[in-house]
């Protein structure tokens, strides 16, 4: 399932609008009960996803691994155009994100089997370098082992030239579950903003789109951290055209509200897309997501 | 012929004292605490691992942690322990109460006298409670009718701890806190229990000298990793699960007990433990302490699946509402709900959450303060029938649940601890 209220509020074609074959699947019951406001937005000049570089922050409290789901999904189902998406997992396994996208309603081990989505399990070898780490190209690894990074996203560039597409053009989706655990677990600044900048590099040859999970939660809060945890985020924020802030409601605890997505424009956005502001509610139940517009939950209601 | 099927069996027997989730299909394991069980969804969920705050100046974090080491003796699962004095831990964990478990507090027991009473004498305080039968049959509080049938309001959480029907094991005891737990006990669970006394690693580590030599933390990490690999508790395709589950606890991580730590260090670790817990068929819970900074508490947090923050009255360090300290111990903050294989929905209501600690019973409620001028008048307990609707509510908000009447002695104030 992709959201077509996220989609309105990055100012992107929804898929459904995109793809009018998808009719047996009927629109998601958010959709349903605000047609006005996503429909008229969906027929303003929709923008495509391409070279478009978004940084998810969130906190503890409000966690935004739930939103990475929205941009897989989305460009999985955007067959025809021929996206390819690698996902880079730091804080889930594989078997998480199976099961999470069964209950949304798209199975993501069909797409690995078809070759159009690449997984690649950092968690468990981030501590040993094994695995994507460990990516050499022939002779030069005796000179460029210095970073296990360098190693990543070589494994990165190397799973997306190995997909083949059935159009000519094949573009990338990287989506990187959570830049922050390679700052938090001891790598070096420096390397892991190296990192995201030959992502961004990659993102924008191929003419890609680029997710990054970053946690903010100093940053949200507005304080100078000793530690600093928030220098990932906030300089992953000065290289975004989309910024989604998640955070807790601003107004406190709701019964029906589990907490607020903000999206806004990054630096990186040119003046002539048109993009507006907009803060969307999210809640999450066991077997779906929902947003909604500010004062439109069933909680309220 | 019916295209509806039933479901073929599972390849493999269900991992004794674990329970699925109706919610979301994921395997559960109980903290030894219904409530927080109830808090996190259920129960925690198998490969991932909960994270404890600890509270200052008071133990309540390090008893949840014995109550999870002694759930998980008394499940018979596997158990490691990584402390600066594991022996002593483990010796000093409560009682488990043999052949019961948390049930609900219904309405003949609610109060925290009934709590305490031990279950030899509990046939004198049902006389007890025939005695006060008239009184409670006047007193019974008269509320229009089309109210009756509505479930009534209680306010704590997860008090509901079913025996499973299939399986033999309870998913969580009822244990005692004025009890140890016996010798034959940890006798018998001794095999499959990993004791790491982590101060000598520390030393061990220390003595090396050599800056390249592996820390306490990457001893402590390879040490859980080939517990996992030797006593194949590691996920494996295709293989049959392990017959039991195993619980790792870490009591004070990043201590200074266990030798210098960087916040980037501990980070690694989590990760690491993490990344070994998604493999196996393993549920993690480690404490850190109250003097941990902020900012690293946080990184941990991320690196964890759930997270909870006790805080005590006894080490506040702003002022607490007397209402508050007459009824609680502290309050309980869920800072992070396991999102393991799931969506994760938050469950309960919201609120501030306070926690109290019986004899047998961890009890999480949520707060709520008494109306105004109650509690100021002490011995009211006289009150006609008219006034037992004020004393209801004050007592529903104590999360006593049920009437003032029916509390077993009668001529209780609701209030009184």
């Amino acid at each position: 399932m992709s959201f077509p209220l996220v989609d309105a509020a990055l100012n992107w074609q929804s898929p459904a609008s995109v793809q009018p074959t998808r009719g047996l699947s009927s629109p998601s019951p958010t959709h349903r009960r605000q047609p006005d406001a996503a429909a008229v937005k969906r027929q303003a000049a929709g923008a495509s996803s391409e070279r478009t570089v978004i940084v998810v922050s969130d906190q503890v409290g409000a966690e935004g691994g739930f939103v990475l789901n929205h941009f897989i999904h989305r460009h999985l189902r955007l067959e025809e155009q021929g996206w390819i998406v690698v996902l880079v997992g730091l804080a889930q396994t594989w078997e998480h994100y199976l099961a999470v996208g069964k209950k949304l309603g798209l199975n993501i081990a069909l797409s690995q089997q078809k070759g159009r989505l690449v997984f690649l399990d950092a968690l468990t070898h981030l501590a040993t370098g094994t695995g994507p780490f460990a990516h050499n190209e022939g002779a030069t690894s005796a000179t460029t082992a210095a970073s296990p990074l360098q190693g990543l996203l070589a494994s990165i560039t190397a799973a997306y030239q190995a997909c083949s597409s059935s159009p000519a053009q094949k573009k990338l989706c990287l989506v990187v579950d959570d830049v922050s655990a390679l700052q938090s677990c001891g790598l070096p600044t420096k390397d892991v903003l190296a990192f995201a900048a030959g992502c961004r590099e990659l993102v924008y040859e191929e003419n890609g789109c680029l997710v990054l999970l970053a946690h903010g939660d100093s940053v949200a809060a507005g304080v100078d951290d000793d530690d600093g945890s928030g220098v990932i985020c906030r300089s992953l924020i000065h290289s975004a055209t989309h910024v989604l802030h998640v955070a807790a409601l601003e107004s406190g605890l709701t019964q029906g509200v589990d907490g607020q997505i903000t999206f806004a424009r990054g630096p990186l956005l040119r003046d002539e897309e048109g993009f507006n502001p907009e803060v969307l509610h999210y809640q999450i139940t066991d077997a779906q997501i929902n947003f909604f517009k500010k004062g439109f939950s069933k909680g309220l209601l | 012929m019916s295209s509806f099927k039933r479901r073929a069996p599972a390849a493999h027997p269900p991992l004794p004292s674990t329970r699925i989730s109706a919610a979301n299909s994921t395997v559960l394991t109980s903290t030894g605490v219904p409530a927080i069980d109830a808090l996190l969804g259920g129960g925690l969920p198998l490969h991932s691992a909960l994270l404890l705050h600890a509270d200052r100046f008071t133990a309540y974090a390090k008893l949840l942690l014995s109550y999870y080491l002694a759930q998980g003796i008394a499940s018979a699962n596997a158990i490691c322990l990584a402390d600066d004095d594991p022996q002593d831990f483990v010796q000093n964990l409560m009682a488990v109460v043999e052949g019961k478990v948390p049930t609900e507090v219904s309405s003949s027991e609610p109060d925290d006298e009934a709590d305490d009473d031990d279950a030899l004498v509990l046939p004198a305080a049902a006389g007890v409670r025939q005695l006060g039968a008239t009184r409670e049959a006047d007193d019974t509080m008269r509320i229009a009718w089309r109210y009756q049938g509505l479930p009534k309001f209680d306010a704590s959480v997860g008090v509901l701890g079913r025996r499973d029907v299939n399986s033999q094991q309870p998913f969580c005891n009822l244990f005692d806190l004025t009890k140890r737990i016996t010798a034959a006990q940890l006798n018998a669970a001794g095999p499959r229990m990993a004791l790491l006394d982590v101060s000598s690693l520390a030393a061990d580590a220390e003595a090396n000298g050599s800056p390249d030599s592996p820390s306490a933390y990457d001893t402590l990490i390879k040490s859980i990793n080939d517990l996992i690999d030797h006593y194949g508790f590691r996920v494996r395709p295709g293989a049959p699960p392990p017959p039991t589950v195993l619980r790792i606890a870490i009591h004070g991580l990043g201590s200074p007990t266990w030798g210098p730590a960087s916040p980037q260090r501990l980070a690694a670790f989590t990760h690491s433990l993490r990344a070994a817990l998604r493999t196996s068929y393993a549920t993690a819970v480690i404490m850190i302490p109250h003097s941990t900074p902020l900012a690293t508490a946080t990184t941990l947090a991320h690196l964890t699946d759930a997270a909870l923050r006790v805080d005590s009255f006894a080490g506040s360090s702003s002022p607490v509402h007397p209402a508050y300290e007459s009824q609680y111990h502290g309050f309980l903050e869920v800072l992070k709900i396991p999102r393991v294989g799931c969506l994760g929905a938050r469950k309960g209501d919201v609120g501030r959450l306070g926690f109290k600690v019986r004899r047998k019973r961890f009890a999480v409620e949520l707060c709520s303060l008494p109306p105004e001028g109650e509690g100021e008048g002490r011995g009211d307990d006289e009150e006609p029938a008219a006034a037992a609707g004020k004393a209801k509510r004050a007592h529903a908000a104590t999360g006593g649940g049920g009437c003032g009447a029916s509390s077993g002695g009668g001529g209780h104030n609701p209030l009184d601890f």
